[in-house]
């Protein structure tokens, strides 16, 4: 009767004919079938640099944290650059999980498990840097964890690093429930379908006799719109205590009003590049291109620009302030970032992060798999980066210039760094091998809702 | 066809009528408000207050327009269905941004004229001349370029809202085409772009500058995050009250509708706790005397109750009103809520600006109080001026029915 | 299945899509039923309701849990910290809320999480894996596309004609007996 509306209807979340079966044929497949030989290629690559993280970590604990380039005055380096650059990544999991289900936005729903999945495993990767940091991580559990012990000293709970212990083994545990509480269904699913007993039994023993009641279902509802209010504030606190570490210090560069929020959003902007790097990848691989769309693909670069322009916005009135505030010590580690030794890595995070990213503004950009691949991966790179600069440029010029020293990793650092990614993809490979990739049940919502409208979108 | 049209629209939305008893309530308001103003515009001891308290108005009714702005970009930008029914109120509150343009002439002069110095410190040029800091800021904090930046800054809101405003007008006659529709959604997201850097520097400007040795990089994040939670109190307090008065019709609004609005002030109550406490406790840990003297100052004497005061009304109350799901749905406790939350804004610029003026404890008298009564009023009377002119809903939105249908 | 004793417990009564199921539901409801339940592959908008259950309470115990957790984060770094063990760090108060909130929100968020958890463990019967379903062979099409009312035998009403007739009137056209080897005993619902 009036105007047509359609170009301004939400965008459509799948392609073709999809019903709810064939839903689940498609995305059971690739955990019923022997794996392809390509599998078999990219987790014999990322097994091997596994094993070089593993050859690393145990040549550190053997010899000492002295095989790495660290040294006062630049006491942190790669380790909690790796750290913080790993729990940035885990970040866009929760935000896709749990912030973007409370705004109610239901293309989340083709990313959200293969993203929440990616938070875990990027967890474990970041929790590796600063036990081995420790030194001696069989030690760590008196260092950190306030328990009872003969000498009746406890840790100091006013410190950030005593925060980190309490904010980020809690955002990985309530991860691994969030994203476990999401599988229930579906590992109910994966067993009902499976014809070898013992698949039978494992995908059984894991879906812990998940029966698809209405009683359970309202129980269940409700706690996962909880986990996903908890997950929320929990996930701005776990990078906000993380640039605590940072900024309540009184070191210039490092103490800055803004930087809870600012991390904050640097890491939604590296999680979003990663989950792009990969989900690209994965869709690819198991065909499964009509569920996770080039709508999805265009929401995620949509994100990736507006929170590219807020950590452009934090680097710019962080360098304006420096020079407002009238601080010499401020301003002079400003200069120094962009003009000094390692002004090579701080215009690197510039160009990365917020120069390339600003493509994005072009549809044709968002929507096309080539022109977007290169940029997210810059954009992984710059954010690495960015830990890098605010790190090392700020500790390797003291407050005097006799302590004032230099920086150079070792081949060990290196290992360590590439072979994270290693451990990382090697378990995304398992995962997606084993578990399903998008959130089976949660799609048949949205397949079940927009076929009683008889229509494809909203 | 638009007679089908026009027939269903009208059993939404009755046309709009003259709303007097606003009107004369706005105009008793701003009437005293402008009666105590000018008396102490002619006392020199009374003067010097008027202008703080001037400034504490004039940054109420800006986050007011500004927020109400923000939150009209932010629904186009994310595509939003469900506010489409209370769009129009934000777009009322953000076309006011004209009269905030006009109500920022007078701290202009002021600051031209001799008494500028006692409320930006900066101004007074003998002060500067002892001073090697200020000496280093005056390429920025220099009044030349301060009056360029707001007019710069007005010219550009001005325009936005204009935009929005008049796009979102021209559906209401008839609705042709989803043009104006699609031109608003494209123009969101430069718009957002502006308004982060705008709104940053315009807080610095003249909240930050009062006092010119302070700094903090996160000042403009606290000024965005009180003012969102100012504008959301607002949107929230005329669309309950046009509810009940009958004004938006029967069904437009439901519980799905004030749900969200709920549920979105609920966060942005977190959001400003998030933020304000970020901003406190690093400063209190870094400890360092180029910072923590802004903070010292209000945790000591009678601003220390006026601190606390400010976590409890902005956020332990409001995030306790707020919790459970059924007070989101609930009108009355939104209204108290809302209420409850702009008095928090108020008490947050008080925190903000006064103690320049009264550094030792906090005093509130009708010097200060006159120019927020007046320019509150006047923002009330534009209010009744739109009401009486224009739909209370863009029923001529494309969405407009979608959004209708919005249940929780 | 060499399964040899087989015990009828109850009907099955499958549907295919929600809405015909949500009618059931109601219809099921209406006729007094208590020992009955609805079997779906995803959480149905509206079944509870159609079910007459009561809200879920787990929203009460989350947050008393996490204030509980509050109040030992509390306990935890004050006490440690300002009593047990004073250190003074950057001259800091023994007792600096400030530099502990951190701890709080988290010890709130760990408390209340894995009391959701936990809670559904209990609520939603997890960790009991055997079911009726599985003997009577319905639950392979439960977990992938169908819907289904399932009405126990140890119910006042129950009576297995009668069940039979009341699915039947709802309009449901596929029954099926609801059994259970001999050798398992466990709840129906």
């Amino acid at each position: 009767m009036s105007v047509d509306t359609s170009s301004l209807a939400a965008p459509s979340l799948f392609v073709g004919d999809v019903t709810l079966r064939k839903l689940d044929d498609d995305i059971y497949r690739p955990l019923e079938s022997f794996p392809t030989i390509r599998w078999w290629l990219a987790i014999a690559i990322t097994g091997t640099l596994a094993a070089i993280f593993v050859l690393c970590a145990a040549y550190t604990v053997v010899r000492g944290i002295g095989v790495w380039g660290n040294n006062v005055p630049v006491a942190w380096a790669f380790d909690i650059v790796n750290f913080v650059f790993w729990i940035g990544i885990g970040h866009a999991g929760t935000l896709i999980s749990a912030i973007l289900f409370l705004f109610r936005q239901r293309w989340r729903t083709g990313i959200a498990r293969f993203a929440e999945a990616m938070t875990v495993f990027a967890v474990i990767c970041a929790l590796q840097f600063p036990l081995l940091h420790t030194g001696r991580p069989w030690l760590a559990m008196f260092w950190l964890v306030p328990y009872p012990n003969g000498q009746g000293i406890y840790p100091n709970f006013r410190s950030p690093l005593e925060w980190d212990v309490f904010a980020v083994s809690t955002y990985g545990l309530v991860s691994a429930m969030f994203w476990f509480t999401g599988l229930l269904p579906d590992l109910a699913t994966a067993r009902d379908r499976a014809v070898h007993p013992f698949r039978k039994l494992v995908y059984g023993i894991l879906s812990l006799g998940w029966k698809g009641s209405n009683r359970a279902w309202s129980h269940y509802e409700k706690a996962y719109l909880l986990f996903a209010g908890l997950s929320t504030p929990l996930v701005l606190s776990v990078h906000s205590i993380v640039s605590f570490d940072f900024a309540v210090s009184v070191i210039p560069g490092w103490h800055t009003t803004i930087f809870p929020p600012y991390f904050v959003a640097g890491a939604v902007f590296s999680g979003f590049a990663m989950v792009a790097t990969l989900i690209i990848i994965m869709r690819k691989m198991f065909r499964l291109q009509h569920l996770v769309t080039d709508n999805h693909l265009e929401l995620m670069n949509k994100i990736i620009i507006a929170t590219s322009l807020m950590v452009g916005y934090a680097y710019a009135i962080e360098l304006f302030i420096a020079w407002y505030g009238g601080v010499s010590y401020e301003r002079y580690a400003f200069l120094n970032r962009a003009l000094g030794p390692f002004a090579w890595a701080y215009w690197i995070m510039v160009t990365c992060n917020v120069l390339v990213p600003q493509l994005l503004w072009f549809k044709k950009v968002r929507r096309t798999v080539l022109l977007m691949y290169p940029i997210v991966l810059l954009v992984n790179v710059g954010m690495w980066f960015e830990r890098f600069v605010i790190i090392v440029t700020s500790l390797h010029r003291d407050f005097l210039p006799s302590s004032w020293g230099d920086y150079k990793p070792t081949l060990i650092d290196f290992g360590l760094l590439v072979g994270s990614f290693g451990v990382f993809l090697t378990l995304m490979l398992l995962f997606c091998r084993f578990l399903p990739t998008i959130a089976a049940t949660e799609l048949k919502v949205i397949l079940s809702e927009s076929q009683s409208q008889g229509g494809g979108h909203e | 066809m638009s007679a089908e049209l026009g027939q269903s629209l009208n059993d939404f939305v009755p046309p709009p009528k003259p709303c007097t008893g606003l009107r004369n309530a706005a105009l008793v308001l701003s009437a005293i408000g402008a009666a105590l103003s000018l008396t102490a515009a002619f006392n020199e001891t009374h003067r010097v207050r008027l202008g703080f308290g001037y400034l504490w108005g004039f940054v109420f009714v800006w986050s007011a327009a500004l927020g109400s702005l923000f939150f009209v970009g932010l629904q186009h930008l994310v595509r939003a269905v469900w506010s489409v029914v209370v769009r129009r109120v934000a777009e009322m509150f953000a076309a006011s941004i004209w009269l905030v343009a006009l109500s920022f002439v007078p701290i202009l002069l002021y600051c031209f004229s001799h008494g500028g110095a006692s409320l930006f410190p900066w101004l007074d040029a003998e002060h500067v001349s002892h001073d090697a800091l200020l000496q280093q800021k005056q390429p920025y904090l220099n009044l030349p370029f301060f009056a360029a930046r707001a007019a710069a800054f007005f010219a550009l809101w001005i325009g936005f809202a204009v935009f929005f405003t008049q796009n979102s007008l021209k559906q209401d006659v008839g609705r042709s085409s989803v043009e104006p529709a699609v031109r608003m959604r494209k123009a969101s997201a430069p718009f957002m772009l502006v308004f982060a850097v705008t709104t940053t520097f315009a807080s610095f400007d003249w909240l930050m500058s009062l006092e010119p040795h302070w700094f903090s990089t996160i000042f403009g994040v606290y000024v965005f995050s009180g003012m969102v939670v100012t504008a959301l109190a607002l949107i929230t307090i005329t669309t309950i009250g046009l509810r009940s008065s009958g004004r938006l019709g029967s069904g437009v609004v439901g519980d799905g509708h004030l749900y969200n609005l709920g549920v979105l002030m609920f966060a942005f109550v977190c959001f400003w706790a998030y933020i304000a406490f970020s901003q406190y406790m690093l400063i209190w840990y870094g400890n360092i005397p180029e910072e923590s003297f802004y903070l010292v100052r209000r945790f000591e004497g009678g601003w220390l109750f006026v601190s606390v005061a400010l976590g409890v009304v902005r956020f332990v109350v409001p995030f306790l009103a707020l919790l459970s799901r059924s007070a989101k749905t609930n009108p009355t406790r939104l209204l108290w809520v809302s209420i409850f939350l702009l008095a928090g804004q108020l008490l947050d610029l008080y925190w903000l600006i006064m103690p320049q003026l009264h550094p030792d404890r906090p005093i509130l008298g009708w010097q200060e109080l006159g120019p927020v009564l007046m320019l509150v009023g006047i923002l009330i009377l534009f209010v009744s001026h739109f009401l009486e002119r224009h739909l209370p809903v863009s029923v001529g939105d494309p969405l407009f029915e979608e959004s209708l249908r919005f249940y929780i | 299945m060499s399964k040899s004793r087989e015990k009828v417990v109850g009907v099955v009564g499958l549907y295919d899509d929600p809405s015909s199921l949500l009618r059931a539901a109601e219809g099921v409801r209406d006729a007094g039923f208590t020992r009955w339940d609805c079997h779906t592959p995803f959480p149905v908008h509206g079944l509870d309701r159609a079910m007459g259950l009561k809200s879920s309470p787990l929203p009460t115990l989350a947050l008393t849990a996490g204030l509980i957790g509050v109040l030992a984060a509390f306990v935890l770094t004050g006490g440690l910290n300002a009593l047990h063990y004073p250190i003074r760090i950057a001259g800091k108060p023994m007792l600096s809320w400030q530099a502990f909130v951190p701890i709080y929100f988290e010890m709130f968020v760990l408390f209340s999480a894995l009391t959701i958890m936990g809670s559904l463990f209990v609520f939603c019967g997890l960790g009991r894996w055997h079911s009726p379903l599985h003997d009577s062979g319905v639950m392979s099409e439960i977990t992938g596309a169908r819907f289904a009312i399932v009405l126990g035998a140890d119910d006042r009403m129950y009576s297995q004609a009668d069940a039979k007739t009341l699915l039947e009137a709802t309009g449901c056209r596929d029954i099926r007996p609801l059994v259970q080897f001999e050798e398992e005993d466990d709840a129906i619902i």
